[in-house]
């Protein structure tokens, strides 16, 4: 597997963080709506609804360098779609650990 | 000249329409074929199955002597295949030079200040594609092929919406990739053009493609004359 170039993986990077905060932003507004059915909401999630959120990162992240053409380009020089999901779901997966050791301290 | 690429007897259908039933391509090193066709003939699902960007239902796809029965782009790209797309090859989250560095620092080949003077977009390095004309950005993403340097270009529609002169340019810069070796295969519909460029005509039509040879023998085939050309 390829890995992207630096140039480019920093703009995944900063782009998986922003999706990632919009993702959060958006289950927290959901969270909220549906307090009654599922109890109090909390910044914390369980484990699996964090890999979750992350591997949703991930796409969105993919689909957004699909509409950006970055998908093609990078096909070009040799790069699969599957860096560029893992690329977009670090943020997502470090912003989730940090969370967990957040609300465990 | 030998075949770079061989994609054999293809088919692909969209839905319940076949688009490709048993069409063919043979790309030479140093030659340039143009891939001539009515609209939806299946010129550009041809090249995408060419380039492994779309899967075809059946048939065989050979790229320097080594079958692909399922080909991807990112794995014949290492291998010295480069696809231009109709439109949008570049990204507008970076600049053209960044472009350009992305693939020299991925390739380590060639000069950016050169394959920029060559297609002529030296002043527009430093802008991003959307800020580019129709023509300049043709240039642009012809400047990144030039330096990665391919050992087969596919290219669709590359004159579609070119002013000529700068179709001029690109011509000229398929024959420099040609030169060096490169299989080069343009579609259009730019006709004078493509032939005026081509080493070798194919025609596309009712899913199937017919090898007619050099760009004279092309015009004297009266079958293509009459369906494609529309001349008497």
């Amino acid at each position: 597997m390829i890995a992207p170039d630096p140039l480019v993986t920093r703009a995944l990077l900063r782009r998986g963080a922003f999706l990632w905060v919009g993702t959060r932003v958006l289950f927290g507004f959901a969270s909220l709506l549906t307090a009654g059915v599922f109890g109090s909401p909390s910044i914390g999630v369980a484990p699996h609804t964090a890999i979750g959120l992350a591997c949703l990162v991930g796409v969105l992240g993919l689909l957004e360098a699909r509409r950006r053409n970055e998908h093609l380009f990078l096909a070009n020089l040799g790069v699969s779609q599957w860096p560029i999901w893992l690329i977009s779901v670090l943020p997502a997966l470090l912003g989730e650990c940090l969370i967990a050791l957040a609300i465990q301290w | 000249m030998s075949d770079v690429l061989v994609v054999d007897c293809v088919g692909k259908a969209y839905g319940e329409r076949k688009v490709l039933t048993a069409a063919s391509l043979h790309c030479a090193g140093g030659a340039i074929t143009a891939l001539l066709g009515r609209n939806g003939a299946g010129k550009s699902t041809l090249l995408e199955i060419a380039a492994g960007w779309i899967a075809a239902d059946y048939g065989l796809i050979q790229f320097k002597g080594e079958r692909y029965p399922r080909p991807r782009l990112h794995e014949l790209a290492t291998r010295g295949v480069f696809y231009l797309p109709d439109h949008d090859l570049l990204s507008n989250a970076f600049t053209i030079r960044r472009h350009l560095e992305i693939v020299q620092r991925r390739f380590g080949a060639g000069s950016i200040d050169d394959v920029a003077s060559i297609t002529g977009i030296a002043n527009r390095l430093d802008q991003r594609p959307r800020e580019l004309s129709g023509g300049e950005l043709r240039r642009a993403e012809l400047a990144v092929a030039l330096l990665r340097a391919p050992e087969c270009l596919l290219a669709d529609e590359p004159y579609r919406g070119i002013a000529p002169h700068d179709a001029e340019t690109l011509s000229h810069t398929f024959r420099r990739l040609a030169s060096a070796g490169c299989a080069v295969v343009v579609t259009g519909h730019e006709v004078p053009t493509l032939l005026d460029a081509a080493d070798h005509i194919v025609w596309c039509t009712a899913g199937t493609t017919y090898d007619l040879g050099t760009p004279a023998d092309a015009c004297a085939e009266w079958r293509f004359q009459r369906e494609y050309l529309g001349s008497p």
